[in-house]
């Protein structure tokens, strides 16, 4: 396997970002100055995403470590506007000296997940994991200078290492059981599997361990319980900003990767897949629930959270795995989306509203918000009701179309036992709704009915403007669902299309032996 | 000896490797001691991943293994410099000191105190400054309490 | 026509753009200024209505069954196939659709409510502009009040069931703002919450009526219309008169939706008859008894005084509450077809008109009077209506009609009283206010010579004529019960087809009756008329009581009068005079009769251009209009003696007044019926005298039994006066027959025990379960949090135990 000027020719909006984050890095020395350097990455993005636009190619076959599925583009785009925004936010609230390396590594972090999006190889898959981490652990640790910061990074690096190396462990295993790096196509990890058993012994008995192990590698990236409980902790000791970067970024890298490894990848343990998925969705979603009711802690309060909604991602892919074509991925994928913004708008926020002396990070210094600052309030509203799935706002929608995904699968397939359990999640997932909504309407009953406080709040202009377009993006997509649906429906079954077609062909080689026999 | 045991005996080997370094990084409280404990996991992972490329007489388990030594490296520098730096504000490399970010109403975890090291006045390593010159606060510099 | 679609839409639509504007623009703009918008609305709205008048008038002259004409605004809900008829007239037999047209109709019926709703709410609303000025609900009151004529003059022009049922809620609750007027107030609060509630019960009858005549006739419409919708008389007529294709009957709908008040069914008569005709029509006029309140929900209404006067004499005496009456007019052909309900309806209205006069009686609240009176007269009309005849209906319309003018001049008048004596309305505490308030003891007078059915005042020839229809009914069964005594063979209800239809040739309405029926009925009928009889005469005397109280004997004013006790202003005086004479000659000019034979009853000619009354089987029966003289004279005198009655008693000999009332208050009857004084007769010289003559003849055992004998029956006949005292009729009469304690004992006492009982449960053991659940995710959460200690080393062995357990899951599951 060789590159050619084709595959480079794939990578060049990815290209662009490590460049140009570069370029940064080495001007950094030179240029101080957050705002040029926030509209240069900014002009960095525009090019990049424009490049993606003009890259657009549905090729039927997919060879070599980059697949130019639709799945991809969705992770693309979504990753650079997820980046722009996050220049935004963190050009204003950066430490001024550290403002241009803040930018540069938040772009290869970007970059990095553009490359899990279309990752359709284990080593190109493991190194675009790292270089999501590696970045995070530099990002964390530039965001203060206090004990809480470096307690956070601490934490969050030595965890993150460990689950590397169980993700790595489980990536060799795999590698080991299929014989090639290549996930989908011909001669891939898919195909190889499709035909072997899990019971039979050999190595095909080491699948399950793999898939245990990849899990809990990109559970830990997902913060899916019990690879959690960093989330907490790291979010606390963090910024607002670097927290935000932290629920989102790394949750949407781990939940790619896992659709594309265990998902589509894997289709001779999807059994055991969906118990172990379905499971880790309930206990995740509940503890994560749970524990937030306590929280006084905004951050932290989102970081239990950033776990319930982790639980709601595995809720569709469970159903993924479990039937195909179900709307499983799509669901996750909208899911993703929605809890993205909501949550982005919600950071922004509380980022927009500290100031140099002053961080906002418990709740009762929201109180009275909505009199001093009511644009905030409304967005925070917004962001909290959209988190809480309370319609018309697109956290509705999102839930909605993972539940319904649910229930299909507990009408749909043909096991008794298979619709209990998928009847329980989507139980279990509603009666997590009702206790999450506990704690989002209780932030905004602080806000809106609690006498205001005096309280001298920041002016960040970027996280602002960030806060409003997550906002205004939330109720868009509460009221025009249909727009992100079809996207994610078709990236759902341009992934899918390797592996429909490959099960394919399989049929029909084992209908050409079993008539080869007699 | 036939591939399959051969491969089975790199593999027990391999898995050891990484059960010792899990071990290691679970009841180690240094913070080098537990980096070089996942670095052994690593190593762990390297052996099985070059076991199984010579098993499938396939290229990628060595492809993969250049590339785990080259992000070990990676992370291997940035967990010197984090250390370095967490140990300027702390004193010391014990993984329990940093317990402070935890649910409130619950106490810390101690089971064994380390003895406090008397580094009152000795001096530090330091990084050089990267790029431009930081601008250090004057008044930093005359408190800084650890250099 | 297209003239009538216009002043249609007119009528309503004036008082409701007013009623927006101002309440747009009352607040901030208009503020003092808020009657004119209403004002010019409301005036513009009645000049519409004579024009209507005039129109249909006209019309109705050149048809013989009655004039109608229906536009049809919009759709406004519209469901296929939602009823299937099976068990009835061939010609519903069919699918029928819900088909809810926003559908107005002119009629003569229409056009004479709406004329005398938009007049009397246009003179109110003048009266209002002065009566409320200064107040701070100034522009709110006159938005309400736009509001209300908006809703009244929609409840009395649509041509549908569903639309009347939602204006008649409309105008409920116009009439809970108003009553609630002055909320701040707990009495006006309660009494708006009051008449909300017990209308509820009315409404919960009506719409059960309501669903019935759906399931029966398929229709909720008044007029006939075609399947499309289509409303055009000539067209539907064409449809009805061709035969149904085969194609038709195929698809199982009828050609022509038959309105249940409309041309054809009414020409044809086709109405259901026995149980349902008997249970739609009771449950209609549980209804109407919410709104009219009629016994035993007229409970409502004397409270409502609470509101603003003007709103006391606009809605709750002139017009909201004859709605209940116009609905009952409206369906004449659905209690045609149920004679019970009919003799209910009378019953019922006969009844409440006694209770409330007796009441009336003792009351010493000005408006209370007038507001028990009310209930008294709409009984009347109810009274009428139940006659079932042409004359009977066209007598309690006509009383309806001429008692708006002059009870909303007593209303106003009393309202001119109040503003003038600081809002003091007990006639305990002011008197002799003739000389003070000239103007306003004119008119008042005027008033109640109408209302006490002064001869040749309104009130005379319209409550004469309601007398005189309940005797012509009593007549008409005894005559046929007598005719089918002399004709027994043909008397019985004969089953033979034939037979029967030579029976109604000759025994006309009265065809499907038994004798018994006829009998039974007649008897009730006459206790009505006697009833109705003795019911004038409380009219009369409660009237002038009330009149004498406030306007004669010596002058005594409140002190919260202040300064304002003089004569009201002009703004409020000029409506008084107006329905002053209106009240006093609307009688006789539209009732011609008695002045001689040659004359007409006008309004009655005009009522019956009405479809439903023009035409089918009321019309069948229907005499011509004449004048009873004998009535006539009759009740002339009564009003005459009750008026010398009560002058005699209310003019300086008020010490009679006093026996009176301590006579019927049972006051010292217990004095010289108790058991002392009993005793104290057989210490008396004579019957001690007899005793010992009794024993000397050795007869003292039988003197001693005789003595304590009487002592028995003294105690036991004492007992009744004694309890009396509690019960006794004045006291019956002053707390309104203890009606509203009994409501409360018996309803609203059980409810809220059953309530108090309910909340207790939901409180301690419903809640106590859902705390319970709600607590559970809190603990659950507190112990999750206990594992989130900070140590990395944990947080490390979790996860390391995390793959563990599912791996051994995995190894176990697999066996």
């Amino acid at each position: 396997m060789y590159v050619d000027l084709d595959t480079i020719k794939l990578l060049w909006p990815e290209l662009v970002l490590v460049l140009l984050a570069t370029w940064i890095y080495i001007g950094g020395t030179i240029q101080q100055g957050r705002w040029w350097w926030g509209l240069f990455a900014l002009a960095a993005y525009g090019v990049s995403g424009h490049a993606v636009a003009v890259g657009i190619v549905e090729a039927n076959t997919v060879s070599g470590p980059l697949t130019p599925d639709s799945l991809g583009y969705v992770v693309r785009f979504t990753a650079i506007v997820l980046g722009a925004l996050f220049t935004l936010v963190l050009t204003a609230s950066a430490r001024k000296e550290l403002a241009s390396e803040t930018i540069a590594t938040l772009m290869l972090l970007i970059c990095g997940v553009m490359l899990v999006g279309r990752a359709n190889d284990l080593v190109f898959l493991f190194v675009s994991l790292e270089l999501v981490s590696i970045p995070t652990y530099v990002l964390l640790y530039l965001g203060r200078r206090d004990r809480a910061t470096s307690e956070a990074t601490v934490k969050y690096f030595f965890l993150s290492v460990l689950s590397s190396a169980v993700l790595l462990y489980g990536l060799t295993m795999l590698y080991g059981v299929a014989g090639t790096t290549t996930l989908v196509g011909p001669g891939s990890i898919q195909s190889e599997l499709q035909s072997l058993s899990v019971d039979a012994g050999g190595l095909g008995s080491l699948t399950p361990v793999a898939l245990v192990l990849i899990i809990a590698g990109l559970g830990f990236k997902m913060a899916a319980v019990p690879f959690h409980f960093y989330a907490p902790d790291v979010y606390q000791g963090a910024t607002n900003a670097n927290a935000g970067l932290l629920a989102v970024v790394p949750k949407v890298a781990g939940v790619i990767a896992l659709i594309r490894v265990a998902v589509i990848a894997m289709p001779n343990v999807a059994e055991f897949a969906w118990h172990v998925t379905l499971v880790l969705a309930l206990v995740t979603m509940t503890i994560g629930n749970v524990c937030a009711l306590w929280q006084q802690n905004l951050r932290r309060l989102m970081a239990y959270s950033s776990i319930a909604h982790a639980g709601y991602m595995l809720i569709g892919v469970a159903v993924a795995m479990a039937m195909e074509a179900s709307g499983g991925i799509s669901g996750t994928l909208f899911y993703l989306l929605v809890y993205a913004f909501g949550s982005l708008g919600m950071f922004a926020a509380l980022a927009s509203l500290g100031s140099d002396e002053q961080e906002v990070s418990r709740l009762e210094q929201l109180s009275g918000l909505a009199r001093s600052r009511p644009f905030v309030a409304g967005a925070i509203a917004v962001c909290m009701f959209s988190l809480a799935g309370i319609p018309p706002l697109a956290g509705f929608w999102g839930k909605f179309t993972l539940f319904t995904g649910a229930v299909r699968v507990a009408t749909d397939s043909g096991g008794q036992a298979t619709s209990v359990w998928f009847a329980v999640l989507a139980v279990g997932g509603a009666i997590n709704a009702a206790i999450a909504a506990v704690y989002y309407l209780r932030v905004v009953a602080v806000m809106y009915f609690q006498p205001s406080r005096e309280a001298n709040f920041g002016t960040n202009v970027g996280a602002r403007v960030v806060m409003l377009f997550a906002a205004v993006l939330v109720v868009a997509l509460g009221i025009f669902p249909r727009s992100i649906f079809n996207a994610t429906e078709h990236a759902e079954s341009s992934a899918l299309r390797e592996k429909v077609a490959a099960q394919t062909i399989q049929r029909l080689e084992a209908i050409a032996t079993s008539q080869q026999v007699p | 000896m036939n591939e399959a045991s051969l491969l089975h005996n790199y593999l027990v080997v391999g898995s050891l490797l990484f059960g010792i370094g899990l071990i290691g990084f679970l009841v180690r409280r240094n913070m080098i001691v537990m980096f070089l404990c996942a670095e052994m996991m690593l190593q762990g992972i390297s052996l099985s991943a070059i076991a199984f490329g010579r098993y499938h007489n396939d290229w990628g388990g060595q492809m993969l293994v250049i590339f785990i030594i080259a992000v070990a490296a990676a992370e291997a520098g940035i967990a010197l410099a984090l250390i370095l730096m967490v140990f300027h504000k702390s004193g010391t490399l014990d993984m329990a000191f940093w317990q402070d970010l935890r649910e409130g109403g619950h106490p810390a975890f101690i089971d064994h105190r380390v003895p406090e090291e008397q580094a009152e006045d000795r001096v530090w390593p330091t990084l050089t400054p990267a790029g431009i010159e930081p601008e250090v606060n004057e008044d930093e510099q005359l408190h800084r309490s650890k250099v | 026509m297209d003239s009538i679609d216009t002043l249609l839409v007119l009528i309503p639509g004036l008082p409701l753009a007013a009623a927006i504007t101002v309440g747009l623009l009352g607040a901030r703009v208009l503020k003092e200024r808020s009657h004119y918008p209403v004002i010019i609305a409301l005036f513009g709205s009645f000049i519409c209505s004579l024009l209507l008048l005039g129109e249909v008038r006209k019309e109705g002259e050149s048809v013989d069954d009655g004039f109608e004409h229906v536009v049809t605004l919009w759709n406004w809900a519209d469901v296929s196939n939602a009823y299937e008829l099976t068990d009835t007239a061939a010609a519903d037999v069919g699918s029928h659709d819900f088909h809810i047209d926003v559908t107005l109709r002119a009629d003569a019926l229409t056009a004479i409510m709406l004329s005398m709703v938009t007049f009397i709410s246009s003179l109110v609303a003048i009266f209002a502009a002065g009566y409320m000025h200064g107040d701070r609900g100034y522009w709110r009151f006159f938005a309400y009040i736009g509001l209300f004529v908006f809703s009244m003059t929609m409840l009395v022009s649509v041509s549908n069931f569903i639309l009347l049922f939602v204006f008649w809620e409309a105008v409920g609750v116009c009439s809970y703002l108003l009553i609630g007027f002055w909320y701040e107030k707990p009495e006006a609060a309660a009494a708006g919450k009051k008449a909300f509630l017990v209308n509820r019960v009315g409404d919960f009858g009506f719409a059960l009526a309501l669903f019935l005549i759906w399931t029966n006739y398929g229709t909720l419409n008044f007029h006939d219309t075609l399947p499309n919708g289509s409303t055009d008389p000539n067209l539907i007529a064409q449809v009805a008169a061709t035969p149904p294709s085969e194609e038709a009957a195929e698809h199982a709908k009828p050609a022509v939706i038959r309105g249940v008040l409309g041309r054809l069914r009414i020409a044809t008569n086709d109405y259901k008859h026995g149980n349902i005709a008997l249970a739609i029509c009771l449950l209609l006029l549980l209804g109407a008894c919410g709104k009219s309140a009629q016994f035993p929900l007229h409970v409502w209404l004397p409270d409502a005084m609470e509101g603003p006067t003007p709103v006391s004499a606009l809605i709750h005496a002139a017009t909201m509450v004859t709605a209940g009456v116009y609905m009952v007019t409206r369906c004449t052909p659905l209690f045609m077809a149920s004679p019970e309900a009919q003799l209910t309806v009378a019953c019922v209205g006969g009844f409440t008109a006694l209770l409330a006069g007796l009441i009336a009686l003792t009351q010493y609240d000005l408006k209370r009077v007038l507001a028990y009176s009310t209930v008294s007269q709409l009984g009347y009309m109810f009274l009428a209506l139940g006659t079932g005849t042409v004359v009977g209906i066209t007598a309690g319309m006509f009383h309806l009609f001429t008692h708006a003018f002059f009870k909303a001049l007593l209303f106003l008048g009393a309202g001119s009283v109040m503003h003038a004596m600081g809002d003091v309305i007990d006639m305990r505490r002011f008197g002799g206010l003739r000389k003070l308030m000239p103007t306003t003891h004119a008119t008042f007078m005027i008033g109640c010579l109408a209302l006490a059915g002064f001869p040749l005042l309104s009130g005379f020839f319209s409550k004469d004529s309601i007398v005189a229809a309940v005797e012509e009914r009593v007549h008409a069964l005894e005559h046929e019960h007598e005719r089918r005594a002399a004709h027994p063979v043909n008397g019985a209800v004969a089953n033979d087809a034939q037979d029967r239809s030579a029976e109604v040739e000759h025994a006309g309405v009265f065809a499907l009756w038994t004798p018994d029926q006829l009998d039974t009925f007649a008897r009730v009928y006459k206790w009505l008329f006697y009833s109705a009889m003795f019911t004038a005469l409380l009219t009369t005397f409660y009237t002038f009581r009330a009149f004498y109280l406030t306007f004669y004997g010596e002058e005594v004013i409140p002190h919260e009068a202040g300064h304002h006790a003089h004569e009201s202003p002009r703004m409020m005086t000029v409506p008084l005079v107006v329905l002053a004479v209106c009240a006093a000659v609307v009688g006789g000019a539209l009732d011609q009769t008695w002045i001689g034979p040659a004359r007409t009853h006008q309004f009655g000619e005009l009522l019956l251009q009405t479809p439903s009354l023009a035409n089918g089987p009321a019309a069948a029966a229907h005499d011509a209009f004449k004048f009873h003289g004998k009535i006539a004279g009759i009740s002339g005198a009564i009003a005459l003696g009750a008026i010398l009655l009560a002058t005699y008693l209310y003019l300086g000999h008020r010490r009679e007044i006093e026996l009176i009332r301590s006579l019927m208050d049972f006051e010292g009857f217990s004095r010289w019926l108790d058991v002392d004084s009993v005793s104290r007769w057989q210490k008396a010289r004579w019957i001690a005298a007899i005793h010992r003559g009794a024993t000397a003849i050795g007869l003292g055992w039988l003197t001693a039994l005789l003595g304590n004998i009487v002592l028995m029956i003294a105690i036991v006949l004492s007992t009744p006066f004694l309890l009396g005292h509690f019960v006794s009729p004045y006291k019956l009469s002053l707390r309104k027959f203890f009606i509203d304690e009994l409501y409360n004992f018996v309803i609203v006492l059980p409810l809220r025990v059953f309530a108090a009982t309910c909340y207790l449960v939901d409180r301690w053991i419903v809640d106590g379960l859902v705390n319970l659940l709600g607590k559970l995710p809190l603990l659950f959460g507190n112990l999750m949090r206990s594992l989130q200690m900070g140590l990395v080393q944990f947080y490390a062995l979790a996860m390391v135990l995390g793959v563990v357990v599912l791996l051994v899951a995995k190894a176990v599951l697999a066996g």
